[in-house]
C-alpha cells in the first residue's frame, strides 16, 4: 500500500477515534446541557430537567447516543446545537471560514516573513545584527497575545470586520509567536544546508553566494513546510483569544463555548471539522514537501 | 448615597463643577428623586441613582430617528422569557419587542396596566381586560387565547419557568370574550399581578404544539411592543426597528442595533471610539480613570445598584455547620468590607438578608454581623469546634468570587478553619450544588420587589429545588408557608421581616452585597435609563 493510500484508510479510524475521545471525556464532565440552560433558575424543577433531558435525547444510554451521532454523521448531518436548536452544520459554516480565514491568512504572513528573515538571519549567520535580532525575536515570542491584541485594537483596528483586509491586524497578532518560531526553524535550517557537503562542492565549483544561498535555501525549507502543517492546531487554539477580542465570531469561541455548555453536538461536530482540517493540513505539508523535495515524490513523509 | 472621594476632591480641584438634585419624574422609568448629579468640565456627568432609580437627562424636546447601539455582554441563546434565564434575552425583549400584560415600576414596585386596558382583583378572581384590537408585528390579531396559551406554557412543570409557582394559586384561566381573561384563585395569590408583570404574552399562532427552546419564532420574536424584530447575526448583533404601527406612544429611535462584546476591556475600547453608545457595565479595573477622564466630557456615567446580591451559601447538612453558631463564626470571619473594595473597588452596598434594601420587607432595623476574628473564634469554641476543613467550590471564570474565596483562605486559617479553594466551570458547579456535594459556595440572586423565598430557604426545596444549602428550620418553613397564604401587603410584609431576621440569626448564608454598576452612554443618548428589568428603549432618543 503506497503512503496516500494508507492514509485513506488511517484517516477516517482516526475520526471516528477523535470523535469517540471526546463524547467521552464529555460525558465524562459532570454537568449537561440541561443543567446549564436551567441555571439556577426558580423554574428549574426536576420535572423540567427531565423534560429537557428526555427532548434533547440525553436519557439513552450512552452507546445509544454515540451510535445515533456517527450514523447521523455519516450523511454529513451533525445534529442541532443544544443550546439553540440550531443545525450544526449551519453554525459551522457560519464560524469556519472566520477561523479558516483568520488562521490562512496568519500562516501566510508568518510563512512570508519567517522564510526571509530566517534565511537572512541564517545567511548572515554571526553578525552582531543577527544577535540583536535573535533577541527581540525572543521578547516577541513571549508577549502575551491577550495584551497585544488590546493594544492592536487600542491603535485601532478594526473590530467585527470580517473581510480579509479587516482580519488583517488580526491575523498578524495570530502570526507573531508562529513567526518567531518559523523563524528561528528556517535559520537553523540554512545553515545546516550551508555545512552541507554539496554546498561546499557547490562553492568549490565557483557559484557565487546568491547562487549558494538559492540551493540552499531549496533544502533549508523542508522542515520549515512541515512545521507550519503541523502548527496548525496551535494557531486555531490561540484564534480564542484572537477572535474575542477583535469581535470575530469563529470556531474557537464556539468550541469553548460548546464546552461550558456541555453542547456536545456542536462540539463533537466542531471536533470532526478540527480533524479533517489538522489532518488535510498535514496531507498539503506532505504534497508541498514533494513539490519541493523531488527526491520524495511517491513516497510518504 | 455615597459619593467616593476622590470624586469630591477632584470636583473641588477643578472650577464649574456643579452639583444639582436631580427632578423625580412621573413615567415608569425610574424617578431618581434625590439623586446627586455632578457636572464637570473635564470628565462625565456622574449620576449617583438612588433607590428610586436614575434621573432623565434635561434634554429635549425628544427628536425622532436615529440609531442606537448598546453592548451586551452576554448573547442569549433564545430569546423567550419562559426557557431562556438570562437576563439579556428579557433586556432585549420584555417591553420592547414582547409585552407583559401589566407593567411593573422597576424601582417603586407600583403596578400598572400594558396589554391590559384595566383589571379587578376579588379575593376568589383576577379580571383582566385586553386592548382591543391589538395586532402582532405580524399581523395576525390578538387575543385572550394568546394569553391564556402563554399562562398555559408558564404553569407547565416541564417547560420550567420561573414564575410557575407563582401561578399555584390559580384553579383556571376562563375567557368569557375575546378581550377578557379571568384567573380563578384557589386561595390568595400575593405574587400574581408582579408574575403577570414580567410574563411576556406569546403569539399562539407561531408557538402552538412547538417546543419554545426550537420554535422559530424564539430566534426571531413576534410581539406587540414599541419595536420590531429584523434580524440576528449570531456572535455579532440583534437588530431591531420602530413598530410605526404600536398601539401606545411611538418610540422616538428608528433602530436599535444590540451588539455582542463579551470582553469588558474590548466593550469599553469600542466605547471610546465611539462604536458603542451604551456601554452597560464600565470594568470595575476602570471606574476610577473613568471618572476624570477629559475625553468623556458631556457623557453620563450612570452609577446604579441592580437588585441583585451577592451571598456564601453553607451547606448546612454538612458536619459542624449544621450548627448555625458555626456559620455565624464564619459569617464573623469574611471581612465584607475588604472583599468589596478589592472586588468592586468600594463600589458596593451591604445588605443582611433576602429582601430588597429599602422595601418593607426588609427589616432595616437589623445591622450585618461584624467581622470579628476574636468574637467567630470564641463562637467556635462554644460549639466545640477546634479546627475544621472546608472546601469552598466557586466559578472559576468569576473574579470575584476567586478574590473572595482568597480572602476568605487568609482570614479563615487565623481562626483555624483551613480553607481549600476548588475552581469549577458552572456545570460543575451547578451539579454539586443540586446534588449539596459542597461546603460553601459563592452565587448571585436577583430580588423581586415582592421576594417570594419559598425556592430558596423552605426544606420542600432541598431536594431538585434552589436549597441548594439543605437549610431546615421549622420555623422558616411556617413562615414561608404563611406568606404565600397572606394576600394583604402589610401583613405579608411583617412576615417578611420575621423570615429576615430569622434568616440573618441562622446564617444559612453570609450575605455579602450588592455591586453597584455604571453605565456610560454618549453625550447624543438621551432619556435612556437603565433599570435591573432593562433599560427605557421606548422613550430614549439620540440627538444626531
Amino acid at each position: 500500500m503506497t503512503g496516500i493510500a494508507r492514509r485513506f484508510v488511517v484517516v477516517p479510524l482516526t475520526l471516528v477515534g477523535i470523535t469517540l475521545v471526546t463524547f467521552a471525556l464529555l460525558h465524562a464532565l459532570p454537568g449537561d446541557a440541561a443543567l446549564v440552560q436551567a441555571g439556577t433558575s426558580r423554574g428549574a424543577s426536576p420535572e423540567a430537567l427531565a423534560a429537557m433531558r428526555h427532548q434533547y435525547g440525553l436519557d439513552r444510554s450512552l452507546p445509544a447516543q454515540y451510535a445515533d451521532w456517527l450514523a447521523r454523521s455519516a450523511r454529513l448531518d451533525f445534529g442541532e446545537s443544544l443550546v439553540d436548536g440550531r443545525p450544526v452544520r449551519a453554525k459551522i459554516a457560519e464560524a469556519l471560514p472566520v477561523t479558516l480565514g483568520l488562521a490562512l491568512l496568519a500562516a501566510a504572513l508568518a510563512f512570508g516573513v519567517a522564510v526571509p528573515l530566517g534565511a537572512a538571519l541564517g545567511w548572515l549567520d554571526r553578525a552582531p545584527v543577527v544577535r540583536a535580532t535573535s533577541s527581540a525575536l525572543y521578547a516577541v515570542y513571549a508577549l502575551p497575545v491577550a495584551a497585544v491584541a488590546l493594544l492592536v485594537l487600542r491603535a485601532g483596528a478594526p473590530w467585527g470586520a470580517r473581510t480579509l483586509a479587516g482580519m488583517l491586524p488580526a491575523a498578524a497578532v495570530l502570526a507573531l509567536a508562529e513567526t518567531v518560531k518559523l523563524a528561528r526553524y528556517q535559520r537553523g535550517a540554512l545553515l545546516d544546508a550551508l555545512a552541507a557537503d554539496y554546498v561546499v562542492t557547490a562553492r568549490s565549483k565557483g557559484l557565487g553566494a546568491a547562487g549558494v544561498v538559492a540551493h540552499a535555501l531549496r533544502n533549508a525549507l523542508l522542515p520549515t513546510v512541515t512545521l507550519l502543517g503541523s502548527e496548525l492546531p496551535a494557531l486555531l487554539s490561540a484564534a480564542v483569544i484572537v477572535e474575542q477580542v477583535f469581535g470575530l465570531h469563529g470556531i474557537g469561541m464556539m468550541a469553548f463555548d460548546a464546552v461550558m455548555t456541555r453542547d456536545v453536538p456542536l462540539l463533537l461536530g466542531i471536533t470532526t471539522v478540527g480533524a479533517v482540517a489538522t489532518l488535510a493540513a498535514v496531507l498539503a505539508a506532505d504534497v508541498a514537501y514533494g513539490l519541493v523535495d523531488p527526491r520524495l515524490r511517491g513516497r510518504s513523509a | 448615597m455615597r459619593i467616593p472621594l476622590a470624586i469630591i476632591v477632584a470636583c473641588a480641584l477643578v472650577t464649574g463643577c456643579k452639583r444639582a438634585s436631580a427632578p423625580a419624574r412621573p413615567d415608569g422609568g425610574g424617578g431618581g428623586a434625590g439623586a446627586t448629579v455632578i457636572t464637570q468640565p473635564n470628565g462625565p456627568t456622574i449620576v449617583q441613582c438612588p433607590a428610586t432609580g436614575c434621573p432623565p437627562d434635561s434634554a429635549g424636546p425628544p427628536r425622532d430617528g436615529g440609531e442606537l447601539v448598546v453592548h451586551v455582554e452576554a448573547e442569549p441563546a433564545i430569546l423567550c422569557d419562559l426557557v431562556e434565564h438570562d437576563a439579556w434575552s428579557r433586556w432585549i425583549a420584555e417591553n420592547v419587542v414582547t409585552e407583559t400584560l401589566l407593567f411593573q415600576d422597576p424601582w417603586s414596585g407600583a403596578i400598572t396596566r400594558r396589554l391590559a386596558a384595566s383589571f379587578e382583583a376579588t379575593a376568589d378572581a383576577l379580571t383582566l381586560h385586553l386592548r382591543p384590537g391589538l395586532k402582532w408585528h405580524d399581523g395576525q390579531p390578538f387575543s385572550a387565547a394568546d394569553v391564556v396559551f402563554t399562562i398555559g406554557r408558564a404553569r407547565d412543570p416541564a417547560v420550567g419557568a420561573d414564575q410557575r409557582s407563582d401561578f399555584d394559586p390559580v384553579s383556571a384561566v376562563e375567557t368569557p370574550d375575546a378581550n377578557t381573561v379571568v384567573l380563578r384563585l384557589t386561595r390568595p395569590a400575593p405574587f400574581l399581578k408582579q408574575a403577570l408583570a414580567h410574563l411576556s404574552i406569546l403569539p399562539e399562532h407561531l408557538y402552538k404544539g412547538k417546543d419554545l427552546r426550537r420554535a422559530e419564532a424564539s430566534r426571531a420574536p413576534v410581539g406587540t411592543g414599541p419595536f420590531k424584530f429584523v434580524s440576528w447575526k449570531q456572535g455579532d448583533e440583534l437588530v431591531l426597528q420602530r413598530n410605526d404601527a404600536y398601539w401606545g406612544e411611538k418610540a422616538h429611535l428608528d433602530r436599535i442595533r444590540f451588539r455582542f462584546v463579551r470582553d469588558k476591556e474590548v466593550a469599553f475600547e469600542l466605547y471610546k471610539r465611539g462604536e458603542l453608545d451604551v456601554l452597560w457595565q464600565v470594568p470595575a479595573t476602570h471606574f476610577d480613570e473613568v471618572r476624570s477622564d477629559p475625553k468623556l466630557t458631556g457623557h453620563r456615567l450612570l452609577s446604579w445598584t441592580p437588585r441583585t446580591y451577592f451571598f456564601i451559601v453553607w451547606n448546612s447538612e454538612r458536619g459542624r455547620l449544621a450548627d448555625p453558631r458555626v456559620r455565624r463564626a464564619l459569617t464573623m470571619l469574611v471581612d465584607r468590607t475588604r472583599f468589596d473594595e478589592v472586588a468592586f473597588g468600594g463600589h458596593a452596598r451591604p445588605i443582611t438578608g433576602p429582601y430588597a434594601p429599602g422595601t418593607p420587607s426588609y427589616d432595616a432595623t437589623i445591622t450585618p454581623w461584624p467581622y470579628d476574628p476574636a468574637a467567630a473564634r470564641k463562637l467556635l469554641d462554644e460549639a466545640g469546634v477546634k479546627s475544621m476543613k472546608l472546601t469552598f467550590l466557586y466559578y472559576g471564570a468569576s473574579r470575584s468570587a476567586e478574590q473572595l474565596g482568597t480572602l476568605m483562605k487568609e482570614d479563615f486559617a487565623k481562626a483555624g478553619v483551613t480553607l481549600e479553594l476548588a475552581s469549577v466551570d458552572f456545570a460543575v458547579q451547578l451539579d454539586r450544588l443540586r446534588h449539596h456535594a459542597f461546603d460553601a459556595s459563592a452565587l448571585q440572586w436577583t430580588l423581586s420587589l415582592e421576594q417570594d423565598n419559598y425556592d430558596l430557604f423552605h426544606s420542600s426545596q432541598a431536594a431538585g429545588g434552589q436549597n441548594f444549602g439543605s437549610w431546615k428550620s421549622p420555623a422558616a418553613d411556617a413562615l414561608l408557608d404563611e406568606i404565600r397564604k397572606t394576600a394583604d401587603d402589610t401583613a405579608r410584609h411583617a412576615l417578611d421581616r420575621k423570615l429576615h431576621r430569622l434568616v440573618h440569626d441562622e446564617q444559612p448564608y453570609t450575605f455579602i452585597s450588592m455591586r453597584e454598576v455604571e453605565s456610560l452612554l454618549q453625550p447624543r443618548v438621551h432619556a435612556l435609563l437603565p433599570s435591573q428589568d432593562g433599560f427605557t428603549f421606548a422613550r430614549a432618543w439620540v440627538s444626531h
